[in-house]
C-alpha cells in the first residue's frame, strides 16, 4: 500500500507532461516501493458479466486497493482542470456547446433523411454501406467482408461500438488476430479485460503494471516500467503488426451526410497509420454518429478534444471519403436500440454524445470507483444513461451510482442533461418493478410515514433520542452504508421543525 | 424479408417529427488579432518545433535542421530543397509497394493552410503513397504560409471542400499519447516529430 508521502511525490510526478521531465520519471519511486512487482492481476471482472450488475460490490473491488482509487481520483482530476484551461481560452465556449446540442438535436429529429444522405453519397464515393440490426449481425458483416478478402491479420484503432459488439472474440473464434493499436487498448487487451474509459482505456492500471504485461507479452527487460521505454517498446510492436496487416478495423467519431465523408479522431496516428497500407478498410459506427454538414465539424472539433483530454484538437483530425486508390472501404452502420432510444423523447438528447468522456473524468464517483465498476462499455454518467436502454433488468443499479451533483451535465460538451436524466431511469426502473424487495418495501414504508406527521414526529424524535446517546460506531451502523466511510454526527436536540417554530 | 436496410430507415422516419430546425453557421468566433503568434504558440503546445523562415526559403532553414540532416531516407512533396548528404530520395510516384515507404526517416511537404486556434495544418491526398509517407515517416516537416493561417476551425471549414477530398487532415503536432499513467510521450505510432516552417 502507499503511504501518504510517498503518494504525493509520485502525484506530483503525473504533473509533469513534457517529454523532457524523463529523469525525473526514471529517478521516482521503484516498482517495489509499490509492491506491485508480482505479476498482473485480473482486477476486472469477466468479460461477459451477469444478469445484472453489481456496481456497489464492484465499486468496493476497486476501492479496495485504496492507493490505486485515489491515484485514478486524482489522476481523472487531473485531466478534467486540463479541460477547464482549455475551455477558458475560448470565450464563446458555452454558445459552442449550445450549437452543438442544437445541431445533434436536428440529427436526432432528421436520423433517417441523414441517414439515407450519408448512405447515397458515400456510395457515390466509393464506399460500400451495410446496416446492422445488432451486434450478432455486425460481426457477421464484418466477418463476411474478412472472408471474402481473404483477410487474417486485422489493426483495429479504437471503436467502442465494436467493443460492445465483441467482435475481437467473434473475430478471434473464426481465425482473424485483431491488434488493437491504440496504446491504452492494446494494454487492455493483452490484460485480458475491457477498457475502463472510452478515452482512456488503460487508466486504472499502473505503469508497474503495463511494465510487468510487456515483459510478458513483448519481451521488455522485467522492472521496466518508464512510461517512455515502454510507449517505444509498443511503437516497435505495433509497427509490425502495421506492416503485416491485411485489413484495418476503425471507428468513426463524425460521418457528413452532406459529403459522405467519415470523420476519424486519434492522438497516436493509429487509424491513419492502419488504414494507409492495406487494402481494406472497415469502419464501424453507431448512427447516431451522423452530422449534417461539414461546416458542422467546426463546432464539434472545437469541442471534443478540449472536453476530452484539454488539448485544442487532436493530433490527427482525418477526413475520409471512399476508399483510398486501389483499395476497398466499407462502413458498417449499426442500430442497436439506436432507432427506439431516438424514439424516446424524454432521453434521446443522450444520443447527442460525442464520446469526449469529460462526464467520467469529474464524476465523484467514477474517479474513486474506476470505470470497469459499471460493467458497461460506456461506462460513467453517459453510461448509466445508456445501458438501461439496452437493459434495463442488468442496469437496474446503476442510476443508483450518482450522487446528483450535476457535475457531468455542466462539463458535457453537446448538454446532455445526464444528471436529470439518470433521475428519470431511477424512477422509471422503479416503475418497472427492478428495485430490490427491501427498498420497495422501505420506500413504501417511509412514505407512509413522511406522509403523516403524527406519526412521522414521534418516531423522530425517538430516534434523535436513541442517536443521540449511542456511541460514533453504532451510529454509523445504524445509518447503514451511509456510514460507511463516514463520520455521521451527533443529532441536534431539537428538531427541524421545532427549530423552525421557534424562529417564527 | 426486408433488409436491415430499409427496416431502420423505415423505422427511423417512422419516428414523429418534433420540426428541429438546424441552428445553421456559428456566428462570430473568436477574433485573433496575431494570426502567427497564436499559431507558432498552438503547434509548439501540440509538441511541434515552429522555425519562422523570415524571408528565406525553406532549402536554407532544412540545411540547419538536426533532424533532416541525419535522415537517410527523405520523401520531398512540393518543396524547393535537394536531399541532405547521403541521403536516398524516395519517389513516391514510382512506389509501388507501400511498404516500402516504412524506412523513410523524413518527410517535407507542404501544408494548404494552417489554423490558429489549436495549430493544426490542413493536407490533403488522393495517393496512397503520399497518404502513407505522411504517417509513416519518422519525422515530418512541414511548411505552411503565414498568410495561409486562419483563426479558428470554423473559417477552416469554409475553406474546404469535403467532397473533393478522399483524405484530408488536420494535424498539430506530432503523434502522441498519454495512455501509461496519463504521461504524456511524444512519438505513438505516426511521426516522432513535426517541424513547421513557418513561410
Amino acid at each position: 500500500m502507499l503511504s501518504r508521502s510517498l503518494f504525493r511525490s509520485r502525484f506530483e510526478w503525473l504533473r509533469m507532461t513534457a517529454p523532457e521531465t524523463n529523469e525525473r520519471t526514471a529517478s521516482g519511486p521503484r516498482t517495489s516501493d509499490l509492491g506491485l512487482r508480482t505479476r498482473i492481476k485480473t482486477l476486472s471482472p469477466p468479460v461477459n458479466p451477469p444478469k445484472i450488475i453489481d456496481h456497489r460490490a464492484r465499486a468496493a473491488a476497486f476501492i479496495a486497493d485504496p492507493g490505486r482509487s485515489q491515484w485514478h481520483d486524482q489522476a481523472l482530476w487531473f485531466v478534467r482542470t486540463k479541460r477547464d484551461k482549455a475551455v477558458a481560452q475560448v470565450p464563446e465556449w458555452e454558445r459552442l456547446r449550445t450549437h452543438a446540442a442544437a445541431i445533434k438535436a436536428f440529427v436526432v429529429d432528421n436520423l433517417g433523411e441523414l441517414l439515407a444522405q450519408f448512405i447515397a453519397e458515400a456510395t457515390a464515393a466509393g464506399a460500400t454501406v451495410h446496416i446492422a440490426h445488432d451486434a450478432a449481425e455486425h460481426n457477421a458483416i464484418v466477418q463476411g467482408i474478412l472472408n471474402s478478402a481473404g483477410a487474417t491479420r486485422v489493426v483495429k484503432s479504437k471503436s467502442m461500438l465494436t467493443e460492445q459488439c465483441g467482435l475481437n472474440h467473434h473475430l478471434a473464434d473464426h481465425g482473424v488476430s485483431v491488434v488493437d493499436t491504440d496504446l491504452g487498448e492494446r494494454i487492455v487487451q493483452l490484460a485480458q479485460e475491457p477498457p475502463s474509459h472510452i478515452v482512456l482505456p488503460a487508466i486504472h492500471r499502473r505503469k508497474e503494471e503495463v511494465g510487468a504485461l510487456f515483459a510478458e507479452h513483448l519481451g521488455t527487460p522485467p522492472g521496466l516500467d518508464d512510461p517512455v521505454a515502454l510507449t517505444r517498446a509498443a511503437r516497435a510492436h505495433l509497427r509490425a503488426h502495421f506492416l503485416a496487416a491485411d485489413a484495418a478495423i476503425t471507428g468513426v467519431n463524425f460521418a457528413v451526410a452532406d459529403t459522405g465523408s467519415i470523420v476519424i479522431c486519434t492522438n497516436e496516428g493509429n487509424m491513419d497509420f492502419g488504414t494507409a497500407l492495406p487494402d481494406l478498410h472497415i469502419a464501424c459506427m453507431g448512427l447516431e454518429k451522423l452530422v449534417p454538414l461539414a461546416s458542422d465539424l467546426g463546432v464539434f472539433t472545437r469541442l471534443l478534444a478540449r472536453s476530452a483530454t484539454g488539448q485544442a484538437i487532436t493530433t490527427y483530425t482525418s477526413h475520409l471519403r471512399g476508399p483510398r486508390a486501389g483499395g476497398a472501404l466499407h462502413i458498417v452502420i449499426v442500430d442497436d436500440g439506436r432507432v427506439a432510444h431516438a424514439a424516446d423523447v424524454q432521453t434521446n438528447t443522450a444520443l447527442a454524445c460525442i464520446r469526449c468522456g469529460a462526464c467520467m473524468n469529474t464524476c465523484p464517483i467514477f474517479r474513486r470507483a474506476g470505470g470497469h465498476s459499471y460493467g458497461s462499455t460506456i461506462p460513467g454518467p453517459i453510461g448509466i444513461v445508456l445501458a438501461p436502454h439496452r437493459d434495463p433488468s442488468r442496469a437496474r443499479h446503476l442510476p443508483d451510482a450518482c450522487s446528483v451533483c450535476g457535475s457531468c451535465s455542466d462539463v458535457c460538451p453537446v448538454k446532455i442533461p445526464l444528471h436529470q436524466q439518470i433521475l428519470t431511469w431511477r424512477g422509471r426502473l422503479a416503475d418497472l418493478g427492478l428495485l430490490p424487495w427491501s427498498k420497495r418495501i422501505g420506500m413504501r414504508v417511509l412514505a407512509g410515514i413522511m406522509a403523516r406527521p403524527w406519526l412521522f414526529r414521534p418516531l423522530a424524535w425517538s430516534g434523535r433520542r436513541l442517536a443521540r446517546c449511542l456511541p460514533g460506531v453504532l451510529r454509523r451502523r445504524l445509518a447503514g452504508t451511509w456510514g460507511q466511510g463516514h463520520a455521521v454526527p451527533v443529532p441536534p436536540k431539537q428538531s427541524f421543525h421545532a427549530q423552525w417554530r421557534a424562529r417564527k | 424479408m426486408i433488409s436491415a436496410h430499409d427496416d431502420v430507415l423505415r423505422r427511423l422516419r417512422a419516428i414523429p417529427k418534433r420540426g428541429v430546425t438546424h441552428p445553421g453557421f456559428f456566428a462570430e468566433p473568436m477574433p485573433i488579432a496575431d494570426l502567427p503568434a497564436r499559431f507558432t504558440a498552438a503547434a509548439e503546445a501540440a509538441g511541434a518545433v515552429v522555425i519562422p523562415l523570415h524571408g528565406n526559403n525553406p532549402a536554407s532553414a532544412l540545411a540547419l535542421h538536426g533532424v533532416w540532416n541525419a535522415a537517410q531516407q527523405v520523401v520531398i512533396a512540393g518543396v524547393d530543397v535537394v536531399p541532405p548528404s547521403g541521403a536516398v530520395m524516395v519517389d513516391l510516384a514510382t512506389t509501388r509497394d507501400l511498404h516500402d515507404l516504412a524506412t523513410v526517416d523524413a518527410v517535407v511537404m507542404r501544408g494548404m493552410f494552417g489554423v490558429a486556434e489549436n495549430g493544426a495544418i490542413w493536407l490533403h491526398t488522393d495517393s496512397a503513397a503520399v497518404r502513407a509517407a505522411l504517417v509513416v515517416t519518422q519525422h515530418l516537416i512541414l511548411v505552411v504560409s503565414a498568410s495561409e493561417l486562419v483563426p479558428t476551425m470554423h473559417q477552416a471549414y469554409a475553406r474546404l471542400d469535403l467532397r473533393a477530398t478522399s483524405y484530408g487532415v488536420f494535424i498539430s503536432g506530432p503523434s502522441k499519447t498519454a495512455d501509461i499513467e496519463q504521461s504524456l510521450v511524444i512519438g505513438a505510432h505516426g511521426p516522432l516529430s513535426l517541424t513547421v516552417l513557418l513561410q
